[in-house]
């Protein structure tokens, strides 16, 4: 760890100014030392030198410091894990020969205040002083300060204490208030047996200190495998270090004055008094301490977190302390998450987790994921959900757009948030609120989130054309380029009729593109048009298919709109297509049998035989040409709104998430109209029944203009016949003529009539599934649905033709009955009240 | 392009009311009088060509053709700002001049002699597009040219393109006022047997609906020609918009009417249209009316509205055959279901009883470029019995002058008639077996009615 020389220096000076009177004297002494001891041939020697200085010293005082002393230096030579030991020693030294040590902490110590002392004392008077300390050691690493600590006060107060020991009369009690003190710092000392009841329970009272010291100590060890891990549990251990710092200062302290000062210094019971406050502080950072065993990341984050709300201002106080603390790694890595789409998470301690192998088309949805349980506890599920989304459209502007990575807008966003945080050496900003407190980060985050994933959506619209791949999917796949579709199928319909296996897509490509050009589509810009393709996709069943059942459109996108379109909307798409491309197939189909009518009507003036047939053929072929219409109707008009907010949604370039949101809704809604819905597997096989008997009337309705054609044919011939025969002069008609037409005529006749019975059968089967499929329909909880059922039998026509669909399973019937169920449930439920 | 439609305009009617429906057509799609399109129109988003095409130079030129026996007209329109925008090939006027008379039969007799002409006009404007969807013909079934001339084009239309639709506007004369053409019961006869017969789709425009709307509607004390036609091109322009504008449907005239036409004779349709605006009333006191998709379905199935004058249905057993709404502006789809379902609470439309029938509502798109005064516009074609009291009144009419053998004269003059008047007796049996189909429409059997059994 490098801090840098001024920095060193001005921690220095702050030492110096709170530890003694002469500042600037100290300072001197203590920069001269330290550098005079960065001389390495000196060092040994030097320590040498130093040593005997402080045997001396301490011999003045006591001996068994003395022998102390050797003991703790010869453990710190050994342990190597002070490396500028010379140095520190020297420092120690020069510290303890500058003279009034006493002097600072005098007033601070005149028994009144030591009830009220170590609340201001601790967090206003000395907090300054034990930054500094903390800066100064930790260029050790961590056993130093411990080390330190020891050598430092409790020494010194124990020399004290002998003293006071000394020239204090009343041996009995002092040895117990000193007894009391170090019991507060863990140190097991005897029981007192001996005392009287309310001693021994002021004394345990103190002890309790020494257990939670341990409990605290046990905690901060690196060895003990509770301390929690990563970067996050540093933080925390490190600020619970300071804490006992700042304690250990406290006991030092007190050490000092209850055994130096006279006229009833240091009683077991002024000691009760001022533990009340180190206690109330010890017992919650233990339970703090207690509850983040095993924790890390923001799980730790959340479990700090729950002390901030504590009642008790003062373990609030210190919660916040602790948890600034400890969330400072956080801030680095949202920092540089927001900013930069980067995740440096070595102990996975960060919310958003990386997943490697997500190929680039996948990114947006797999690749980074929250982990749920390391949201801290002060993050809101949707900031969280905001702050994946904001990194993720960084990363998806580097990665899928290849955009540069110049200074993006939503940055700014994110400076006033995070600058004033990460800039200064102070977690804890001049107002007092920590980042993740601070009343920005909601609306900051919330901000950025909406400039970066305005950004994305700016460069998805502009440069890859975002709002024209939407329409067209809905032109092309959903059939909205009304006028495309129609010449397409013209052009299509002989090609298509064919068995599918003698089909190829460049034939077909061809056509597309003559479609293309003869209609509005050609006005659609090249990147649509190059992306419309025609696919066959064969049936696995081995059916003999033909060209209408494999046929599709496909429309393919690439780079980061795969990311709007992945593989499972294209093949939504695409069952979508196939069953909208069926229905106005049928419909298609339909027409043309109305045309072929139509036109055979004209010619029909001297065939009375067919009128009834050809009448019944048309009525069931308009009520079929109905139905299709209403499922167009329905399919078209019911996802209307859905799309309308979709590309409102893209215009106004909400973020992705949403996007895919209101796409995927969109898309559902077309489904479940289009009855290819899982929610609607029922009825999508009986749309199937009712779609395959008007294909077969379509077929019927061939055959039947094709014999009555060739009827027609042969009338017209013999008409033709007759006229040449009389031109001739020879008889017009012969017998034998006139008995082969009456056989013909006859086998005519039978046709109808067997044409007749066909058509009566199918109808009464056509109904049928009709009736069906309207009755699924109605009793259908898509309620869109049921008014497609209202539609389809809007004149009653089928209710009347069939029981089954008479009022109980009518639309509004079912509501009515719901109402009943309703009110019939309130009244039993008031009925069992009265009881 | 696909699906285009040949506008054919027949006699001093006809071009009238073609003459407004293109102007209409022009400012929908933003085309100049001369046929340039204006620098605020874009491509794409409406289909200009199924109605024009685009000349060498880029000039917009209507699929039009304009037939008159007589100059009057067709010089007012040659002479109109409009006149660049034809295709002067296409504009036939009789080199004789004189008109049909408003005799039938001499304008059928004169369409016999110049069909060569006009059908050569004809087949060149089908052999420049693609793939022809059908004609349009405008015209009037009470005069000499539209009706005569009409009568003999419609026959051979189906001759010479029988694959090809045919669609007539056809304006039906005034029968609340006494006409000067005293021949008017005759030519209505005449032209009637051959909408029946030769014409797929004929969209009703009763000139007394017309002018009852013009004054009811509109408070036009006397409506000029220009007024009712306005409404008439109004009604052209509404009813192919889902042609122009392409969305999920009808966007080719089979879909349009092949759900409107069960079988097909059936095919009269009137036609409605709400809310109607006159140019004055703009001006003066622009009325805030309210339009809502219910408000406009509703004020659709009323009488009132409709193109059509209906003798009131005494017997209440008329019905719908079927009905289309075609409804324009900014609708709410939700709004359509709701409104269908207050339609049938209040049971505002009776349907047939021999089948399933509803009223399919398309919503298309508007025009960009014109303001519109109200928020929805709504047309309905419907195909209804009731219908059939208008060929009534014809037959009625026509029977009333020929008890009395009036004004017969006219007609055996032309070769058509010297022999007999056969064709007056086959015409009025083919007109009352329509009338006697419209009527059997309304009742339950239908499917199984036999003209032979009801005629004995």
């Amino acid at each position: 760890m490098d801090v840098t020389s001024n920095n060193l220096a001005s921690l220095l000076h702050k030492l110096c100014v709170s530890l003694s009177p002469d500042p600037d004297g100290a300072y001197e002494l203590a920069v001269s030392y330290l550098s005079s001891t960065s001389e390495k041939t000196r060092s040994n020697l030097d320590e040498k030198l130093l040593c005997q200085k402080i045997q001396s010293r301490l011999t003045n005082i006591s001996t068994k410091d003395v022998d102390k002393f050797n003991e703790c230096h010869t453990k710190l030579k050994t342990s190597f894990v002070l490396k500028q030991r010379v140095s520190i020693l020297a420092l120690l030294l020069a510290l303890s020969e500058a003279p009034p040590q006493s002097e600072s902490t005098h007033q601070l110590f005149p028994i009144p205040q030591l009830a009220s002392m170590p609340s201001i004392g601790f967090s206003g008077g000395t907090s300054s002083s034990s930054k500094s300390t903390i800066g100064s050691v930790s260029w050790g690493s961590q056993g130093a300060p411990k080390h330190v600590g020891s050598n430092q006060s409790l020494p010194s107060n124990k020399s004290n204490m002998a003293l006071v020991l000394q020239t204090n009369g009343q041996l009995n009690d002092s040895k117990c208030v000193r007894d009391a003190v170090l019991a507060a710092t863990g140190v097991k000392t005897r029981g007192l047996s001996s005392e009287s009841r309310p001693m021994q329970t002021l004394y345990s009272r103190i002890a309790h200190l020494g257990f939670l010291h341990d409990r605290l100590k046990e905690f901060i060890d690196p060895n003990s495998g509770i301390m929690p891990q990563g970067l996050m549990g540093e933080g925390l251990v490190s600020s619970i270090r300071d804490e006992l710092t700042e304690y250990y200062r406290s006991v030092a302290l007190l050490q000092s004055q209850a055994c130096e000062g006279d006229g009833g210094g240091g009683t077991l019971r002024r000691v009760c008094v001022w533990a009340q406050e180190p206690l109330h502080r010890l017992t919650w950072l233990a339970s703090i301490a207690h509850t983040a065993h095993h924790k890390k990341g923001g799980e730790l984050a959340s479990c700090v977190h729950r002390f901030v709300r504590h009642g008790d201002e003062r373990v609030a106080t210190l919660a916040r302390r602790l948890l600034t603390a400890l969330t400072y790694p956080l801030l680095l890595m949202l920092t540089r998450w927001l900013l930069h789409g980067e995740i440096d998470d070595p102990y996975n301690e960060f919310f958003i987790e990386s997943r490697s192998g997500v190929p680039i088309d996948r990114m947006w949805h797999d690749k980074y994921r929250v982990r749920e349980w390391m949201v801290p506890s002060f993050m809101s599920r949707e900031q969280a959900a905001q702050i994946l989304a904001t990194g993720k459209s960084v990363v998806f502007m580097r990665e899928a757009c290849a955009d540069e990575p110049g200074p993006s807008d939503h940055a700014h966003h994110l400076q006033a948030l995070l600058k004033s945080h990460t800039g200064g050496s102070s977690s804890v900003d001049s107002a007092g609120t920590a980042w993740w407190e601070a009343e920005g980060l909601r609306a900051g985050v919330a901000a950025a989130h909406t400039a970066a994933s305005q950004r994305l959506l700016a460069a998805l619209t502009t440069h890859h054309h975002l709002l024209d791949h939407l329409a067209a999917h809905r032109r092309y796949l959903l059939l909205a380029q009304g006028d495309f579709v129609h010449h397409l199928m013209t052009l299509l319909r002989d090609e298509l009729n064919k068995p599918a296996t003698s089909l190829y897509v460049h034939n077909l490509t061809c056509t597309l593109e003559a479609a293309v050009r003869a209609t509005n589509a050609q006005f659609e810009p090249p990147h649509v048009l190059a992306r419309l393709h025609v696919n066959l996709y064969p049936n696995c069943d081995g059916r003999d298919d033909c060209g209408w059942d494999v046929f599709a459109l496909q429309y393919r996108v690439d780079g980061p709109l795969g990311t709007l379109f992945p593989a499972t909307c294209a093949a939504k798409y695409r069952a979508l297509f196939t069953q909208l491309w069926r229905v106005k197939r049928i419909e298609y189909g339909l027409h043309d049998a109305w045309r072929e009518h139509t036109i055979l009507q004209k010619r029909l003036k001297y065939m009375p035989e067919v009128w009834g047939l050809m009448r019944r053929v048309s009525c069931l072929r308009a009520e079929a040409l109905r139905l299709c219409g209403a499922l167009q109707e329905a399919s078209c008009v019911g996802a209307e709104l859905a799309w309308e907010e979709l590309v409102a949604a893209a215009a106004e370039r909400c973020d992705l998430d949403r996007l895919l949101r209101l796409h995927h809704r969109a898309l559902d809604r077309h489904s479940i109209h289009a009855m290819i819905h899982h929610t609607t597997q029922e009825l999508q096989s009986y749309l199937g029944n009712v779609l395959n008997e008007t294909l077969a009337l379509r077929s019927f309705e061939a055959t039947l203009h094709n014999g009555i054609n060739a009827e027609l044919e042969r009338r017209e011939g013999i008409e033709q016949m007759k006229a040449e025969r009389v031109a001739r002069g020879e008889y017009a008609f012969t017998a034998a003529d006139e008995a082969q037409d009456k056989e013909k005529r006859k086998i005519f006749h039978q046709f109808l009539a067997s044409r007749k019975a066909d058509l009566n059968v199918w109808a009464r089967t056509y109904r049928g599934h009709v009736t069906t499929l309207i009755l699924k329909l109605a009793l259908h909880t898509e309620v869109s649905l049921q008014t497609l059922a209202f539609r389809l039998d809007y004149s009653d026509f089928y209710k009347r033709g069939d029981a089954k669909l008479h009022e109980p399973l009518t639309y509004q019937h079912k509501r009515l009955s719901e109402i009943g169920l309703n009110l019939a449930k309130s009244k039993i439920f008031d009925r069992t009240k009265k009881k | 392009m696909p699906s285009e439609m040949i506008t054919l305009q027949l006699g001093q009617c006809g071009n009238q009311i073609g003459f407004e429906f293109w102007k209409q057509l022009c400012i929908e799609h933003g085309i100049s009088p001369e046929g340039i399109l204006e620098e605020f129109a874009s491509a794409g988003s409406d289909r200009k060509d199924v109605f024009f095409y685009q000349a060498d130079d880029d000039h917009y030129i209507p699929r039009a053709v304009l037939l008159d026996l007589e100059p009057r007209v067709i010089h007012t329109i040659m002479n109109s700002p409009y006149s660049k925008l034809y295709n002067p090939e296409n504009v036939y006027l009789s080199k004789h001049g004189g008109g049909a008379g408003n005799n039938w039969a001499s304008g059928f007799a004169q369409g016999e002699k110049l069909n060569e002409e006009v059908f050569d006009i004809i087949n060149r404007e089908a052999d420049g597009s693609d793939n022809l969807e059908g004609f349009v013909l405008c015209h009037s079934i009470a005069g000499g040219t539209g009706s005569g001339m009409g009568s003999y084009i419609l026959e051979h239309l189906s001759d010479r393109f029988p694959k090809k639709l045919v669609q007539t506007y056809s304006v039906f004369p005034n029968l609340d006022e006494i006409s000067d053409v005293v021949v008017q019961p005759y030519n209505s006869l005449l032209t009637l047997k051959r909408l029946t017969e030769s014409a797929d789709c004929v969209m009703v425009l009763d000139n007394t609906a017309l002018n009852r709307i013009a004054s009811d509607r509109l408070h036009i004390q006397n409506p000029s020609f220009a007024q009712i036609n306005t409404l008439v091109s109004t009604i052209m322009s509404a009813s192919t918009a889902t042609l122009r504008y392409p969305s999920y449907m009808n966007n080719d005239l089979i879909s349009l009417v092949a759900p409107l036409i069960p079988t097909p004779r059936l095919h009269f349709l009137m036609t409605g249209y709400t809310p109607l605006t006159a140019d004055h009333e703009l001006n003066t006191a622009p009325k805030i009316r309210k339009t809502t998709v219910l408000d406009v379905m509703q004020r659709l199935l009323q009488p009132k509205n409709m193109m059509v004058s209906l003798s009131p249905d005494r017997t209440n057993q008329h019905c719908y055959i079927s009905i289309l709404n075609i409804i324009q502006g900014e609708v709410d789809p939700s709004q359509v279901h709701k409104s269908l379902q207050r339609i049938r609470e209040r049971k505002l439309a009776s349907f047939i009883p021999w089948g399933p029938a509803s009223i399919q509502v398309a919503l298309s798109r508007r025009s960009p470029y014109v303001h519109a005064s109200h928020k929805v516009s709504g047309l309905l074609l419907a195909n209804h019995t009731n219908i059939s009291s208008l060929f009534d009144r014809c037959l009625q009419q026509y029977d009333k002058l020929r008890k009395r053998e009036a004004f017969l004269e006219v007609f055996r003059k032309e070769p058509m008639f010297k022999e007999s008047l056969e064709e007056f007796d086959e015409s009025r049996s083919v007109v009352d077996d329509l009338v006697q189909e419209y009527q059997a429409a309304a009742t339950p059997d239908y499917v199984h009615w036999n003209p032979e059994s009801s005629q004995i």
